[in-house]
């Protein structure tokens, strides 16, 4: 058996060494992080004089809008992208994961159907201009996401 | 020391992707899950507490603001290191015209030679360790902790790096060399 050195057993030890500290970073960093909201693009919507007119939606909200949305038992969200051209939203990118036995061709109809509904609602006759791209990114024997229904 | 999750608990590949999708509340499990050990690598790289807190700060804010473009070419745990080392360096750049806290690297909360036993003997090494640590190159240095305390193979340190394994490989190499002779000679 080789005998350890100086070098080996103090690294050992520094191994089961914490550094001190790490609690008041972290609650700076939560303070921090909570006001810095991820990159995004205000893009336009319009409603039609009746239902409120122009207004503008950040990428943001449609982002946290479809992540909530798009998750079943059967389908996560993977990944969103959003294409825009100044403050027109342009295309939408879903990837997505889904578990193993669901009919795919189906599941992303559906996918595809409902992230057009949800751009509809939130962005109006701008949705309708929208190109929209599901794809299937991930497969997974089970869903290791909660679907929350 | 690792920083697993408990079981039960979402895995890996659904924290991340929740995350991505800009999941705060993902996040937060992400900063909970490997903040420790990027605290840790940190506070050993640059010797100074209140600079491992801003560079670990500002690793994770930038971890926050990119993870929409993280591709799972690595793990999130190297992508994690590979910012935190360079916002490490980022910081240790605008401390270089001041001098090195050598209090830091000594401030330990106790007198260790006062301690009794095998504990006490632990402290001695620990203290001793970083300051042979504190000889080295950055570089070397952060090859050497990502190796020796937190398990990384050569080629991740060489993706933390941004070097190739090879270059990562002979960092370890010369860091441990001078790590043991320098703690060979204060024996």
């Amino acid at each position: 058996m080789t005998e350890l050195t100086r070098a080996d057993r103090a690294a050992a030890a520094m191994r089961q060494t914490d550094e001190p500290g790490w609690a008041q970073v972290s609650d700076r960093l939560r303070d921090t992080l909570r006001q810095i909201p991820l990159p995004a693009t205000d893009v336009r919507a319009d409603h039609g004089e009746s239902q409120g007119g122009q207004d503008l939606v950040s990428t943001r909200a449609l982002r946290s809008l479809l992540r909530t949305t798009l998750v079943s038992d059967s389908h996560s969200p993977e990944r969103l992208s959003f294409e825009t051209d100044g403050d027109r939203l342009v295309a939408v990118e879903v990837e997505m994961t889904v578990v193993y036995g669901v009919v795919l061709p189906d599941v992303l109809q559906g996918i595809l159907g409902r992230v057009t509904e949800l751009l509809d609602d939130a962005l109006g006759a701008e949705g309708a201009r929208v190109a929209v791209h599901v794809v299937a990114a991930d497969v997974l024997p089970e869903p290791d996401w909660e679907s929350g229904r | 020391m690792r920083d697993g999750h408990a079981p039960g608990s979402p895995s890996e590949p659904a924290v991340i992707r929740a995350a991505r999708l800009g999941d705060p509340a993902a996040f937060a499990t992400l900063v909970e899950r490997h903040g420790p050990a990027m605290h840790r690598f940190a506070v050993r790289l640059l010797g100074n507490h209140a600079d491992a807190a801003d560079a670990v700060q500002e690793a994770f804010i930038s971890a926050w603001k990119a993870l929409p473009e993280f591709r799972a070419d690595s793990s999130v745990r190297t992508w994690l290191f590979s910012i935190t080392a360079r916002r490490a360096a980022d910081v240790a750049r605008r401390r270089r015209e001041q001098p090195v806290d050598t209090a830091a690297i000594s401030d330990r909360p106790a007198d260790p030679t006062q301690e009794p036993g095998a504990e006490g003997q632990n402290s001695v090494l620990v203290i001793e360790l970083r300051q042979a640590l504190a000889t080295l190159p950055w570089e070397q240095r952060a090859a050497w902790l990502l190796r020796e305390i937190d398990g990384l193979s050569y080629a991740e340190i060489g993706q933390v790096l941004a070097v190739p394994t090879s270059t990562a490989r002979g960092l370890l190499a010369r860091g441990r060399r001078t790590v043991a002779d320098a703690m060979e000679a204060w024996r």
